[in-house]
């Protein structure tokens, strides 16, 4: 995966298989420390112990059509080329934390890329789902959360295709904005 | 600056110019968003499709996306299931081909059979 926000879809797809109603995303940037820290977080069906170490080892699935499964396994993978780690906390029935810290500045840390567009692209094919994001850089912070779109929106899908654009526009501009410094802001 | 007034705006122009659907619209696209769809591009995908059908005002159109389809050498996939109830599996899609098979197949309603991978027809009798 060439971007760490192909990687969150990736996790987010997982969060959708185990039937999450909620998925909350959490990325925290921290430059003084050098650390850049994901969190994909859902309300699904969790699992077991056995299950949580099975994951961590590649080609596990719980999926019938085909006996691999590599998503998680790229992931840590992604994490430990750079200096970083990964773990899950999950239990059956409380749902699952697929947590990574990157270093950033690492030369092989993959770019954050579009996440803006895996927002829009998610809801767009899944708009049953409420997804939270948080968004912090150096203790400044930014939420996304789509039952307050939906509060706006009434009876209009999620994924009415406008919705879905203004998403994705709307989440890249406050993401942006974020990663700048508030002096940058000054006109 | 896009804000929320921007999204009131879609909400009203949304009421006012479509039929909501209650079930969703008998034509559906599905995109395979698992990990080997992902890697081989299936969110540009994605987003080519609902850019396409925002362009053409298809919002009866349901969009969905779904694991590994068990194919995953032919990802990106995408699945139209037409008005005749027929399902066709198209191959490496990229957002070029998604316009084409949004034009010719969801609103015309002519298969594109070069890049298909499969073809089940909707009728039991077939």
């Amino acid at each position: 995966m060439e971007e760490l926000a192909l990687h969150i879809l990736d996790l987010m797809e997982n969060a959708l298989e185990a039937q999450a109603a909620l998925i909350l995303v959490q990325v925290c940037e921290d430059h003084h420390k050098g650390r850049l820290r994901v969190i994909i977080q859902d309300d699904g069906r969790g699992m077991t112990r056995e299950e949580v170490q099975a994951v961590c080892a590649p080609f596990f699935t719980t999926r019938q059509e085909r006996p691999v499964g590599l998503g998680l396994a790229l992931w840590r993978q992604a994490a430990e080329s750079c200096g970083g780690r990964t773990w899950i906390d999950s239990a059956p029935g409380e749902g699952t934390l697929v947590g990574a810290e990157f270093q950033l500045g690492h030369v092989d840390l993959p770019p954050m890329g579009d996440l803006a567009g895996t927002l829009a692209v998610f809801l767009g094919g899944s708009p049953q789902v409420d997804v939270v994001l948080r968004y912090t850089v150096d203790g400044r912070s930014w939420t996304f959360d789509t039952r307050q779109v939906r509060e706006v929106l009434g009876p209009v899908p999620l994924n009415h295709p406008p919705v879905v654009r203004w998403i994705r526009e709307y989440c890249s501009e406050n993401m942006a904005r974020l990663g700048r410094s508030e002096e940058d802001d000054q006109p | 600056m896009i804000s929320l007034d921007d999204l009131r705006r879609i909400r009203d122009e949304a009421l006012a110019t479509i039929a909501l659907r209650e079930a969703g619209g008998s034509v559906q696209v599905i995109v395979g968003m698992g990990t080997c769809g992902i890697a081989a591009g299936a969110r540009e995908v994605m987003q080519a499709v609902l850019d396409e059908l925002e362009k053409r005002r298809l919002s009866e159109v349901l969009v969905s996306q779904t694991g590994c389809m068990g194919l995953c050498a032919q990802e990106p996939l995408v699945e139209v299931v037409d008005a005749e109830g027929r399902r066709v599996l198209y191959k490496k899609v990229d957002p070029s081909r998604v316009r084409q098979i949004i034009v010719e197949h969801v609103v015309n309603g002519r298969i594109i059979p070069e890049w298909t991978l499969n073809v089940a027809e909707g009728r039991e009798d077939g």
